[in-house]
């Protein structure tokens, strides 16, 4: 049965509530951490305003992840940033009423309807595999940042709120009903479904789809994007959910299967289940989770994201760190451990609060705040140079950071943002992003990594390796050690 | 536009990563100058080549892919009319054709990079025997490249029309594609995380450098046309 949170459970905290150190301090600081990160991404900006755009214009920049990177495009992203910058923007509209908040939110809603292609999709939507478009769950998560934005206008009379409206339902309707909607399976899927054999269905790319659903049913009032495609396909992704011990395939003991309790799988295929557990992906399935809960009453979906954070939380460590994937037997690889993502999982927590979670991830906030540099940016990660395992790297290039740990991703600063946004106090001071250099390693390669407000520029041993001129969709220079996919 | 090509209909890794190292290797200081002569041979890389060159409709001495050099094109008229050119797929039927045409195009100093199928790729989807290579080449013949020593014969018919060959690399290595099949193994016998860890050194010794290059499904080739 799921408890309402009472206002001395543990940390719980509502959304938009500041932060439980002391509180006017955390506020302010918090405040300043924001500043300096919208200062950031105004230097991310790529793209001139204009008519006959033949490249898109938004927030650009290089792209690292756990599955591939994308260091050579850097033109703009329309892509699941969106959600995150749209939201955080209107949290600081709504906590300090300064329109330029609001404007900001705008303009990058403008980017995603100028960027809105004939048949829906969303220009160079596709983030590590950019260029492309028809990405999931990026077009979703733009969606719900362009939703969020046109019940924010239409809520304080402000005028124009239909185009954000129509242009996340067109693609709703044509991209995630029309293409991935599979009718036999009732879910969501990761691919046109008359074109995918077997069937593809990820958790938490179709958790974002239900959150835009959500929203699309509350803002034009209609309840079937809800009752026809978000619930059936809540129901898929909870059928993907470890509920007891581990499940066929581990070869842990059950303690070890408990530890895996409340896990959401990442994905399956057809009949197979891909039993890898990746805990941002799960925190990513909380909040549609709970809209669930909140649209039917029905607590199954509750205990469903509480017991996915439970799961988070179990692996959480001392320095705040958790695991990027936890294997059957509860094998965790933290190679490497987000840093700019964990406002994700913090943010989950946040909705998680009234519901009564307990977990303690004050540690995993201050790692979060750690992780922001000079230049206003947050680091990806650490230890993506043991991706691979330790190897026979010199001893200095190992203590070094990879240069995918020290990049800062419009992509992921996003979810940073978003999280501290929702926490800051009612007065942003203004907000400076300052020269950031740092040494750093890339395979083996012991390199300097310099970025300014126009430039990210990468040398070796004297010579630039990689120079990218901030705007520019490719960087002038990318020696073979960038191509890296 | 940039952007524009569906996730679910991209074409092989090899050739989009050939693609995007392709623009670094071409591109001027000055970005907005940025128009190399395009010849593309197969269909299916086009629409990659222009999510990649959005101005390719613009006038100048830019081609747009897909097809051959045409004789009569302002490309082809002006010799040493541009400062870069990407070759993507030379088929067997036309490669020294068009090499002599680039070779007119490309002015002293400039580059030329070419994105050419192996031997190896004939094992693999749309460009193995079971795909039909002459699809993936329109009818125009299998890629030259493909052919045994296809690429070593490139290389000197480059050197011989007055390009010097600055770099080869091999893309979707044989140690690359054999790591991928090991650790697809991995995963089915339970071990994902080892799977995972070989899918990362996979990447990692995904392009490689000069003689290794060989053993890859596609070559990338940078060259530059020799000052006389």
């Amino acid at each position: 049965m799921i408890v309402p949170a009472s206002p001395k459970a543990g940390v719980a905290r509502r959304q938009g509530q500041a932060l439980p150190l002391a509180s006017s301090q955390a506020g302010a600081t918090v405040a300043a951490s924001v500043a300096r990160l919208d200062a950031w991404l105004e230097t991310m900006r790529t793209g001139a305003a204009g008519a006959a755009q033949a490249e898109p214009r938004g927030y650009g920049g290089p792209v690292a992840h756990w599955w591939q990177q994308s260091l050579l495009y850097t033109g703009a992203g329309l892509d699941w940033r969106y959600e995150g910058i749209i939201t955080g923007y209107l949290h600081l509209w709504k906590r300090t009423q300064d329109a330029r908040w609001l404007t900001k939110a705008r303009r990058a809603g403008d980017d995603l309807v100028s960027g809105q292609l004939e048949n829906g999709n969303f220009t160079g939507s596709a983030f590590e595999i950019n260029p492309a478009t028809a990405g999931t769950p990026h077009e979703a998560a733009c969606d719900a940042g362009l939703l969020q934005l046109a019940m924010e206008l239409r809520r304080t009379g402000h005028s124009g709120w239909e185009s954000y409206a129509s242009c996340a339902e067109r693609n709703l309707r044509s991209f995630y009903i029309g293409q991935l909607w599979n009718p036999e399976d009732l879910m969501i899927g990761d691919h046109p479904w008359r074109q995918s054999v077997p069937v593809t269905f990820v958790p938490n790319k179709a958790a974002t789809a239900c959150e835009a659903l959500f929203l699309m049913a509350e803002l034009s009032g209609e309840s079937r994007w809800v009752e026809e495609y978000a619930l059936p396909t809540l129901r898929r992704i909870q059928e993907h959910q470890v509920r007891g011990r581990e499940p066929a395939g581990g070869r842990g003991r059950s303690s070890r299967g408990e530890r895996l309790r409340g896990a959401i799988a990442q994905n399956s295929i057809g009949t197979r289940r891909i039993n890898k557990y990746f805990p941002l992906y799960n925190a990513r399935c909380i909040p549609a989770l709970l809209q669930g809960y909140r649209w039917t009453g029905d607590e199954g979906y509750a205990e469903s994201a509480l017991g996915a954070m439970e799961f988070v939380a179990r692996f959480a460590q001392a320095d705040g760190s958790l695991p990027t994937v936890v294997y059957p037997g509860a094998r965790a690889s933290t190679s490497p451990s987000w840093v700019a993502p964990l406002g994700d999982i913090l943010r989950a927590a946040d909705e998680l609060a009234p519901l009564g979670l307990s977990a303690d991830l004050s540690a995993t906030e201050a790692r979060l705040l750690g992780g922001q540099d000079e230049s206003g940016g947050f680091q990806t990660a650490r230890g993506f140079a043991d991706q691979v395992g330790r190897g026979r790297t010199a001893s200095r290039a190992q203590a070094l950071p990879d240069v995918r740990d020290v990049l800062h991703v419009a992509g992921w600063c996003d979810k940073a943002f978003r999280y501290l946004a929702s926490h800051a106090g009612s007065q942003i001071p203004a907000g400076l992003s300052a020269p950031f250099e740092t040494d750093c390693t890339l395979r083996g390669r012991t390199m300097h990594l310099v970025e300014t407000p126009d430039l990210l520029e990468i040398a070796s041993q004297g010579a630039v390796c990689y120079r990218w001129v901030k705007g520019e969709p490719w960087p002038q220079i990318a020696s073979p050690e960038f191509w890296l996919r | 536009m940039t952007g524009t090509r569906p996730v679910a209909a991209l074409a092989p890794l090899e050739y989009r990563y050939g693609l995007d190292a392709a623009m670094s290797l071409l591109a001027p200081d000055d970005a907005s100058a940025f128009q190399p002569l395009v010849l593309c041979n197969v269909p299916a890389l086009a629409d990659e080549v222009r999510q990649r060159l959005p101005h390719a409709t613009a006038p100048g001495p830019l081609l747009a892919a897909p097809g051959r050099v045409a004789r009569s094109t302002e490309a082809a008229r002006g010799a040493g009319a541009v400062r870069a050119a990407l070759w993507i797929e030379p088929l067997a039927a036309t490669w020294e054709a068009d090499l002599k045409t680039l070779a007119g195009s490309v002015q002293p100093g400039g580059r030329l990079v070419v994105i050419a199928s192996q031997p190896l790729a004939l094992l693999l989807g749309a460009r193995s025997r079971r795909g039909n290579p002459r699809s993936w080449g329109q009818g125009a013949g299998l890629p030259a490249g493909a052919r045994i020593g296809g690429i070593s014969v490139l290389l000197r018919r480059l050197a011989s029309a007055g390009f010097r060959l600055e770099a080869r690399y091999g893309l979707h290595s044989a140690p690359a594609i054999a790591a991928n099949l090991l650790d697809r193994g991995l995963e089915r016998w339970g071990r994902p995380d080892l799977g995972d860890r070989l899918h990362f050194w996979a990447r990692l010794h995904y392009c490689v450098p000069g003689l290794m290059a060989g053993m890859s499904t596609v070559a990338l080739v940078v060259a530059n046309k020799v000052v006389r």
